[in-house]
C-alpha cells in the first residue's frame, strides 16, 4: 500500500498554505514536525480527504483519492486537531454513532466498539459522559473513533496539544501500539513526541517540505553543530542574540547553554550529540518553538 | 479489435461481453508478467485473478487519463509487490527456502546438471534479482515497454529505471554467463 | 528531494550498455517462457471477475440507493436525536391540544402557528454537528456529510409531520364540526414552507443563524395570523392558492435536497 503525494499545493486567497508538495508514505509512522502555521493541518486535511488540494492530486496505488470517494474514506481513519465531540453522549454511545456512521455493520458494532475502548483504556469508563472527561481522555475518545472502522491510512493531528506529560507518554505507547501494518500520518510541533515511534520526519516549513529522513539522519546531519557551553548569568543575552540557544541549564552559580552553530561558538564550547529538539531549534526560529 | 476506451465505456455501462474481450486481450500478457515476476504458476494464476477483480471493481475510477494498458500494468504491479510483503508470501517463502535448500542437496550429484535445462537457471537467475530489478526488466525484455512506459507504472522516474535495468541486466549476465562456464567445465573431462 | 539529473553523457553510455546487455543475455531469456493457464482455467477467471462488472448505471437505480442509504442513514440517526427535542415538540402539541379544546381557541390558526415549530427545533439537531466541531470529522466518513445532513433533516421532517397528522386526526375524532381537509391545508402550507426554507438555510448560512433567522421569522408570522383581520383574509383564500404554494415549497424541498446531495454544503474548515 503506497500513498503518493503529488505536487500538491494548496492556496488560500493570497497564501500558500502548502508550495508543491511531492511525498509517498508507505506502512510505518510518519512524523511530520512544523512550527504553528506551517501548513500541517493543511496537509492532514488533503489526506483526509476533507479539504480539495488547489492543484496537485494524491493517490492511494495510483488512484486519485477524490475518485475512490466512499472506497478511500472507508480506509482511513482521521482525528481533526480541533475535533468537538457530542457532550451529552457516554463515550458507548458516542463510539456507536460513530460506527454506524462509517457504515459498520451493525452485528459487528458491538465488539468493535469493545475492542476499541480496551485499547484506549477507556473500558472502564465507557459509561461516563464524554463531556466529563479529562483532555486526555477525550483524545482518546478521538483516537478510539478513528480506528473503529480499522483504518489503513491513520491520520492524527496534533494528538497531543495540550496533554499533560504523563498522558503524552501513554499516548505515545498507543500509537506505537497500533502503528503495525498501516500508514499512520502523525502531526506536532513536539519533538519529543516522535523520536522514538517515527519511522520518517517530515519537517514543513512556510508549506514547504525541506527535510524527509529518518531520525537518525537527520541527527546525523547536524552532528557537528551542537555545542555545549558554561558561561556566566550576564553574557546569556549576547549569546542568545548570536546563536540558536537551546537548553539553558545552571551549573553551580553559572550557565550551561546548549548552542546551534555551525562554527564553534566560543573557545571553551564543546561538542555534543545532538537530539531532535537539538534539530527542531537548528530548522525553526527560535520564537517558533515556544 | 476494438479500443480499450471504448470496451471500457461498455463495462461501465455493465457489459460482460465487453469485459470478457478485455480481460482476454490483456489476459496473457499480465499473467506472463505476475508469473515471471513471482516464479510459480499457481501463484501467478491466483494473484492474475486477483489483479482482473481489483481492474474491474476500480473500473469507475480510470477516467481515461492516459492508457488503459498502462493502467492495467500499474495495478498489475502494485498487486505483485502487495503480495511480496504479505503474509501469504511469507509463508510460501518458507516453503521455498526449505525446497531450495532440498535442491542444493541434490545439486551436489553431478548429473542433475546436465539434466538442467537453460530455462531453469534462467528462471532462477531472474528469481534472484531484487524486487525493483525484476520488475523493470520483465516489463523491459518480455514486454517490451519503452523507459519511459516502464517509469509511469512502477511510479518512479526515467533515471532510476534505467540504473535499475543496468544492475539487474547486469546482474542476470553474470549468472547466466557463469552458469554455462560452470555447465561446460563440468562436461568436458568426461568427453 | 528533486531527482538529480543524470549526465547527458553517462545517459546515452548507460542507454548503450542496457542494449547491448540484452542482446548479450537474449538468447537465454527467450528460453524463459511462461506456463500459460488452460482455456478452462481462464475461463474460471473470467466467471470470478462477473460480479465485479459495475452494473449498468441506472439513473433510477443510483437515486433510490441514494435514497436507501440516507434513509437507512435516518433511522439510525434517531436513536442519537436528543431526547430534548422528543420531548420539547411533544410539550408544544399537547399546549397546542389544550389551547383548542380547553380555552377554545380557532384550531385552524393553532395548526398553522404550530405545524413548523418542530422542524424550526430540529434545524439545531442538523447543526448540532457544526456546533459541536464534529463537521470536520463527520466529512471524513464513509457516509458523507451529504448524506449525514439529509438523513438528519429526514429524521426532522418526518418527526414534525407525523406530530401533525395525529393533531389533525385527534382534532377530527373529538370535534366534529373541524374540517380535516381544511386542517390539513392549514398546516401543510407552513410546514413545506418552513421546511423548505431551512433546507435552503442549512445549505447556505452556518449554524446558529440559521436558527435565529427561522425563529425570528415564525415569530413574525405566528404575530401576523394572531390578528384576526388577517385570519379572516387567510381564510376567505381559496383552496387552490394553498395548494399551490405547498407544491412550490415541495418542489423546492426537492430541488434543495438534490443539491444538497450533490454539491455539498459551503463548508469552510477553520481553526
Ligand atoms: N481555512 C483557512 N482559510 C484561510 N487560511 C487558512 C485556512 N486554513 C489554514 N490557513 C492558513 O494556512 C497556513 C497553514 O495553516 P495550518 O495548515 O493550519 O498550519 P499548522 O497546522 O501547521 O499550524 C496558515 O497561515 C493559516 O493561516
Ligand atoms: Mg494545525
Amino acid at each position: 500500500m503506497k500513498l503518493t503525494i503529488k505536487q500538491v499545493t494548496k492556496t488560500f486567497k493570497e497564501k500558500k498554505a502548502l508550495d508543491a508538495i511531492d511525498l509517498e508514505l508507505t506502512t510505518g509512522v510518519y512524523g511530520i514536525l512544523g512550527a504553528n502555521g506551517s501548513g500541517k493541518t493543511t496537509l492532514m486535511r488533503i489526506l483526509a480527504s476533507v479539504m480539495k488540494p488547489t492543484s496537485g492530486q494524491v493517490l492511494l496505488d495510483g488512484q486519485d483519492i477524490m475518485a475512490m470517494s466512499h472506497e478511500y474514506r472507508n480506509l482511513i481513519g482521521y482525528l481533526p486537531q480541533h475535533v468537538g465531540l457530542y457532550k451529552n453522549f457516554t463515550a458507548e454511545k458516542f463510539l456507536k454513532y460513530i460506527a454506524a456512521l462509517k457504515g459498520l455493520p451493525k452485528e459487528e458494532t458491538d465488539e468493535k466498539v469493545d475492542e476499541v475502548l480496551e485499547l484506549v483504556g477507556l473500558s472502564e469508563a465507557r459509561r461516563k459522559k464524554v463531556g466529563e472527561f479529562s483532555g486526555g481522555m477525550k483524545r482518546r475518545v478521538g483516537i478510539a473513533q478513528a480506528l473503529l472502522n480499522d483504518p489503513k491510512i491513520l491520520i492524527v493531528d496534533e494528538p497531543t496539544a495540550g496533554l499533560d506529560p504523563k498522558e503524552r507518554i501513554r499516548f505515545r505507547n498507543l500509537l506505537s501500539k497500533i502503528s503495525s501494518n498501516r500508514i499512520v500520518v502523525l502531526s506536532t510541533h513536539i519533538v519529543s513526541d516522535i523520536e522514538f515511534i517515527a519511522k520518517e520526519v517530515l519537517i514543513l516549513k512556510e508549506g514547504q517540505l525541506i527535510k524527509k529522513e529518518t531520525p537518525q539522519r537527520l541527527l546525523k546531519g547536524i552532528e557537528d553543530k551542537v555545542w555545549t557551553l558554561v558561561i556566566d548569568e550576564n553574557e546569556i543575552p549576547r549569546y542568545q542574540s548570536q546563536y540558536k540557544v537551546g537548553n539553558i541549564a545552571r551549573v553551580d552559580d553559572r550557565f550551561q547553554l546548549r548552542i546551534l552553530s555551525d562554527d564553534q561558538p566560543d573557545h571553551d564550547a564543546i561538542q555534543d550529540h545532538p537530539n531532535l529538539e537539538d534539530l527542531y531549534l537548528y530548522y525553526f526560529d527560535e520564537e517558533e518553538t515556544a | 479489435m476494438p479500443e480499450d476506451q471504448q470496451l471500457v465505456k461498455e463495462i461501465l455501462d455493465g457489459s460482460q461481453a465487453a469485459m470478457e474481450v478485455l480481460t482476454r486481450k490483456y489476459y496473457k500478457a499480465i499473467f506472463a508478467y505476475v508469473y515471471r515476476k513471482v516464479g510459480n504458476r499457481e501463484t501467478a494464476y491466483d494473484l492474475t485473478q486477483e489483479i482482473f477483480i481489483k481492474v474491474f471493481q476500480r473500473i469507475q475510477s480510470y477516467s481515461n487519463k492516459g492508457k488503459f494498458s498502462s493502467w492495467l500494468y500499474s495495478i498489475a504491479v502494485n498487486h505483485c509487490r502487495d503480495y511480496w510483503r504479505s503474509s501469504d508470501f511469507k509463508q510460501i517463502s518458507k516453503q521455498a527456502a526449505l525446497n531450495e535448500a532440498f535442491v542444493c542437496e541434490q545439486n551436489n550429484v553431478p548429473y542433475i546438471f546436465e539434466r538442467k535445462e537453460v530455462r531453469e537457471q534462467v528462471k532462477t537467475a531472474v528469481d534472484s534479482l531484487p524486487d525493483f530489478q525484476r520488475e523493470v526488466v520483465i516489463l523491459k525484455y518480455f514486454h517490451h515497454f519503452k523507459i519511459k512506459e516502464i517509469a509511469d507504472v512502477t511510479d518512479s522516474n526515467v533515471s532510476t529505471v534505467k540504473s535499475r535495468l543496468h544492475q539487474g541486466l547486469g546482474k542476470l549476465a553474470k549468472l547466466l554467463k557463469r552458469g554455462v562456464e560452470d555447465e561446460n567445465q563440468k562436461t568436458t573431462p568426461y568427453i | 528531494m528533486r531527482t538529480r539529473k543524470l549526465h547527458h553523457t553517462y545517459d546515452t553510455e548507460n542507454d548503450n550498455q542496457i542494449e547491448e546487455l540484452e542482446l548479450e543475455i537474449g538468447t537465454f531469456l527467450d528460453e524463459y517462457d511462461v506456463e500459460y493457464p488452460t482455456e478452462e482455467e481462464i475461463m474460471l477467471t473470467i466467471h470470478a471477475i462477473r460480479p465485479h462488472v459495475p452494473v449498468k448505471e441506472n439513473k433510477w437505480n443510483t437515486a433510490i440507493k441514494g435514497m436507501a442509504s440516507i434513509i437507512k442513514q435516518a433511522y439510525e440517526e434517531m436513536f442519537y436525536v436528543s431526547p430534548l427535542f422528543w420531548t420539547a415538540n411533544g410539550l408544544l402539541f399537547l399546549i397546542a391540544l389544550t389551547g383548542v379544546f380547553v380555552m377554545d381557541g380557532n384550531p385552524y390558526t393553532m395548526m398553522m402557528v404550530l405545524a413548523p415549530i418542530p422542524t424550526i427545533t430540529g434545524l439545531i439537531e442538523v447543526l448540532k454537528s457544526r456546533n459541536s466541531g464534529m463537521a470536520e470529522l463527520e466529512m471524513s466518513f464513509k457516509y458523507s456529510f451529504q448524506e449525514l445532513i439529509l438523513s438528519k433533516m429526514l429524521v426532522v421532517g418526518g418527526f414534525n409531520l407525523v406530530i401533525n397528522l395525529l393533531v389533525t386526526i385527534s382534532f377530527g375524532m373529538l370535534n366534529q364540526e373541524i374540517l380535516v381537509s381544511k386542517l390539513l391545508l392549514y398546516w401543510m402550507t407552513p410546514f413545506t414552507v418552513f421546511t423548505a426554507l431551512s433546507l435552503l438555510f442549512v445549505g447556505r448560512y452556518r449554524g446558529i443563524y440559521s436558527i435565529t433567522g427561522g425563529v425570528v421569522l415564525w415569530l413574525t408570522s405566528s404575530v401576523f395570523l394572531s390578528q384576526t383581520t388577517v385570519v379572516e383574509r387567510i381564510e376567505s383564500m381559496p383552496a387552490e392558492i394553498y395548494l399551490l404554494v405547498i407544491a412550490a415549497a415541495a418542489l423546492t424541498v426537492l430541488f434543495q435536497a438534490i443539491h444538497i446531495y450533490k454539491r455539498g454544503v459551503s463548508f469552510e474548515t477553520n481553526h
